[in-house]
């Protein structure tokens, strides 16, 4: 019985130890960690979108512009969902409760790593249009 | 004995000199092309450095800026955008330093492109201009077409010698240091206060560098 009281008290202890900053910024570093991944990724598409624009105006994609004003659409919207997050995105989340802030960055890393699968989809949709085109 | 002393002495002098001389002068990155000249009737090699290609932006204050508002100046160029929750608030900490050091120089300018427009509208840029306290026309912060920005930063974005064969990404932190010919003349890592020291080193080497070729 002693023991149980001793481990119930030691196990109370760690949990009202446990800081809750720290807890915040590792969250955040992690949700900020993944916008910088993202951002590499968002000009990788914003190059290639400027690519496709410039062979748009060129006889290269005359016969087939119709797949690349697609992907240059698709890289668009995504390149839009990146810019809205950040727009919307608050690191300071000043006056908010620690479970508040919590809550909110936990949600924030899932919006963020959606978007960051919906890069790795619009690449590899460019990847392989480019690599039809070398085809031809 | 002496005589040998001192011939050494001044030797050394000598040697310390010309090597005050080598670090007096910033290399010039980038891509290189030659071309034959006519010198004096004489036909010679000239190297032809990579430079900064025409642009046309907006600053803070609504002015258009292009290359020509940079006619005469050293500069430093850098990447931004006003809602970026990580390396910029440090780059432009950083940043501040620089144009703390440079403010009443001349013929010195910091500009800061946008890669958000959407955005970074004048009146947002002037907003973040008044909370980093920055005033005048020594720093700018430029806005314009994204596609225009991120095509003018392929010019930038330089590897130095050292540097391994990396990717380099415009959200990557740098600050570029321009010649008054539009000539790369060093590249720093913008989150690094070091390397910020090393780059304001820099700039005052290139400004003696500038000056002592116009007393020339």
């Amino acid at each position: 019985m002693k023991k149980l009281f001793a481990a119930a008290i030691l196990t109370m202890l760690f949990f009202s130890c446990a800081d809750p900053q720290k807890q915040e910024k590792e969250l955040l570093d992690q949700v900020i960690a993944k916008h910088d991944s993202v951002m590499a990724k968002n000009e990788q598409v914003e190059r290639a979108k400027i690519q496709l624009d410039t062979l748009l105006k060129t006889e290269v994609l005359a016969n087939n512009d119709s797949t690349a004003t697609k992907l240059i659409k698709g890289q668009e919207e995504t390149m839009e969902k990146m810019e809205d997050w950040m727009h919307k995105f608050d690191a300071e989340n000043k006056g908010k409760s620690h479970d508040e802030i919590m809550a909110y960055l936990t949600d924030q890393k899932k919006q963020i790593e959606a978007i960051d699968k919906d890069f790795d989809a619009v690449i590899t949709a460019t990847n392989n249009y480019k690599k039809s085109l070398i085809k031809k | 004995m002496r005589k040998l002393a001192t011939l050494i002495g001044v030797i050394l002098l000598y040697a310390a000199c010309k090597s005050d001389d080598k670090q007096a002068t910033l290399p010039i990155y980038g891509n290189r092309d030659t071309k034959t000249i006519t010198k004096d009737g004489k036909q010679v090699v000239d190297t032809i450095y990579q430079t900064i290609p025409a642009f046309k932006f907006v600053n803070q204050y609504g002015d258009s800026v292009t290359q020509n508002s940079l006619k005469g100046d050293i500069y430093v160029a850098d990447f931004f955008f006003t809602t970026c929750p990580s390396i910029c608030p440090i780059m432009h900490r950083n940043m501040l330093k620089v144009y703390n050091e440079f403010k009443n120089v001349s013929d010195f300018k910091i500009i800061s492109h946008s890669i958000d427009p959407k955005h970074d509208s004048v009146p947002v840029l002037k907003k973040y201009a008044d909370g980093l306290g920055i005033s005048g026309n020594s720093w700018w912060l430029l806005q314009g077409k994204k596609d225009d920005t991120y095509n003018l930063a392929s010019s930038y974005l330089v590897r130095r010698p050292e540097e391994s064969a990396k990717e380099l990404f415009i959200h990557d932190g740098y600050f570029v240091l321009i010649d008054k010919q539009q000539h790369i003349r060093g590249s720093y890592d913008g989150t690094d206060e070091k390397d910020v020291a090393r780059m304001i080193g820099d700039i005052k080497i290139l400004r003696a560098e500038t000056n002592t070729q116009i007393a020339q």
